[in-house]
């Protein structure tokens, strides 16, 4: 038999576990905000070019300068911001766009696929100057421009 | 081999099981004056397999939330605390569902192995999410007498597909939204050098909409409706960053509301009750007025589990089961819940923060907007703050199609959760 005080008890019980148990996830929540370093933006942004390094039956000159916006799809299709008329790059290929002073590059669905120094892109990549990316047969290496 | 045991998945489960196991032990003691092992059976039966599924997690080396799986398992525990309270046969039912929901989250989590193949199925999902709408709309049975045939079925086992319908639709649009987001955000897609208006991209998106809202305002299904407006907007919104799209979309549908106060005779009973529903203190407005009279009563500590008199209320059970924890455990319990939910929703969010592509994003994103839309359609229906629309209360009410949804959607966020932590 559980009298009325027990059941009091209980009740307070329950009420001080479940503001615990809230703690307890504030405190993780705390600690990951802790933990994890912030990325601080890089202030302004990092313009950049693509070099051809190959252009593969898309016309483009070896050496050619090509300019990129802050958010450029590369395609075939005349309407992309950067377009590849190359039969191995799809209509709708990749985007390439900056977040915080970063390039990102994610693949569109591609046909042939895109490649970041070699390695098939699986999900949206940070590349940095220097790297090659290749886009289908054509590839072009990122710079920074300026 | 690196030790990856989820710890804090494990502190949080232990202390959310000793929360639901005190929860049973005070509505045992209210009602029958001891702890009946009886009353515990069920809860230790869910507890075990949630335990279970943490140890499968932690085994198969799974990185991501920790979060996720707790509050829904603290969640779900003390709504069936309450359920059993109010109708043991509901809450054994409910127990079977739990478990069963657990498997499924299970499932879901290991059959998509690969999100992306979501994506390149989009079309499919919808037409799949839709024949099941139109199967209702034929054969559907009206199980509660609302007046609504949802359920679709044979044999005792009823299905509620408007239910998993809102999963289908958030994948359908993050994987839709996902290809066209450049164009959307940027207003115009250029015709050599005339830029013209993205209508040709949105017309897809309209007709979705206007299907699934076409079909759920001829089925009756007020609730859903509602749902499946808020998530195309919230996505839309998600994907094109422009508040344009917001705005029109809403302003079309308070254009919509007004049409349909105009036409349905029982949606305008809904708003004229949610208006005054002293009107008819017997007749329609009687659940809400329980329901407010309930919570009312329940004051700041409530009166108890197993001592208040919930069972006045109308579907106390399903829709209006915060009504019942509101009355017995008080306001306490009932603001500590809806700080559950803003975790939950807040942990989805960082999750789309974090997500390696647009699409696995605008997924987490989705997913946590529709617990977050219903969450607040039904709290926000019970207080008087909306319209009451009848849609259940996630994890915590009676109901195995929500259940089953809610699950299918647990286990697309441990999904998405683990891509964007381990190596890409």
């Amino acid at each position: 038999m559980i009298t009325d005080v027990g059941i009091l008890g209980l009740r307070v019980l329950f009420v001080v576990l479940l503001y615990a148990f809230l703690l307890q996830i504030a405190f993780l929540l705390w600690r990951d905000l802790r933990s994890r370093p912030v990325v601080a933006p890089t202030a302004g942004a990092a313009p950049a070019v693509l070099r051809v390094v190959d252009g593969a039956r898309s016309g483009l000159k070896r050496g050619a300068t090509l300019a990129i916006g802050t958010e450029t799809t590369v395609g075939r299709a005349p309407g992309s911001g950067l377009v590849l008329p190359d039969e191995t790059v799809s209509s709708r290929h990749a985007l390439l766009r900056q977040v915080d002073g970063r390039w990102w590059l994610e693949d569109l669905g591609s046909t042939n696929g895109t490649r970041v120094n070699g390695r098939p892109l699986a999900a949206a990549t940070v590349v940095v100057p220097g790297d090659l990316l290749e886009f289908g047969a054509v590839r072009l290496r990122l710079e920074r421009g300026g | 081999m690196r030790l990856s045991w989820r710890l804090r998945e494990t502190g949080l489960l232990l202390s959310g099981g000793a929360l639901v196991l005190c929860g049973a032990a005070i509505a045992s003691a209210a009602r029958r004056g001891e702890l009946v092992p009886a009353a515990f059976a069920p809860l230790l039966v869910y507890l075990a397999a949630a335990l279970a599924v943490h140890i499968v997690l932690s085994l198969a080396g799974v990185r991501g939330d920790q979060l996720l799986l707790p509050i829904v398992v603290a969640l779900s525990g003390i709504g069936l605390v309450f359920l059993l309270r109010l109708d043991p046969d509901f809450g054994m039912r409910q127990a079977i569902w739990l478990v069963l929901g657990l498997v499924i989250a299970m499932a879901t989590y290991f059959l998509t192995r690969r999100i992306a193949v979501l994506r390149r199925f989009k079309y499919s999902i919808a037409t799949v999410g839709l024949i099941l709408v139109g199967l209702t709309f034929l054969f559907g049975q009206d199980l509660n007498g609302s007046g609504a045939r949802l359920w679709l079925g044979a044999g005792g086992i009823y299905f509620q597909p408007s239910e998993l319908l809102k999963v289908l639709l958030v994948v359908f649009l993050a994987a839709y939204l996902d290809e066209h987001a450049v164009i959307l955000s940027r207003g115009a897609y250029r015709l050599g050098p005339v830029p013209l208006p993205p209508i040709p991209y949105l017309i897809p998106l309209l007709v979705m909409w206007g299907l699934a809202v076409g079909m759920l305002v001829i089925q009756r299904d007020l609730g859903a409706a509602l749902l499946f407006f808020g998530i195309f907007v919230a996505m839309l919104y998600l994907a094109s960053g422009r508040l344009l799209y917001l705005s029109v979309a809403v302003a079309a549908f308070a254009a919509a509301i007004w049409v349909a106060y105009r036409a349905i005779p029982i949606f305008q009973n809904r708003v004229d009750t949610w208006l005054n529903p002293w009107a008819q203190p017997s007749g329609l407005g009687m659940q809400s007025i329980q329901g407010l009279i309930a919570l009312a009563s329940g004051g700041l500590f409530g009166a108890g589990i197993g001592l208040g008199r919930p069972g006045y209320v109308p579907a106390v059970h399903t829709d209006f089961i915060l009504v019942a924890i509101g009355e017995e455990a008080g306001l306490a319990v009932t603001l500590g819940l809806i700080a559950l939910y803003a975790v939950f929703i807040g942990r989805g969010f960082r999750l789309a923060m974090r997500s390696r592509s647009t699409f696995a994003a605008l997924l987490a994103a989705g997913l946590v907007t529709v617990i977050g839309i219903q969450t607040f359609v039904i709290i926000a229906g019970v207080l008087r703050l909306l319209p009451l629309t009848g849609v259940t209360l996630p994890f915590v009410s009676y109901g195995g199609s929500s259940i089953v949804t809610n699950s299918v959607l647990l286990g697309l966020l441990l999904r998405l959760a683990a891509d964007a932590e381990g190596p890409a």
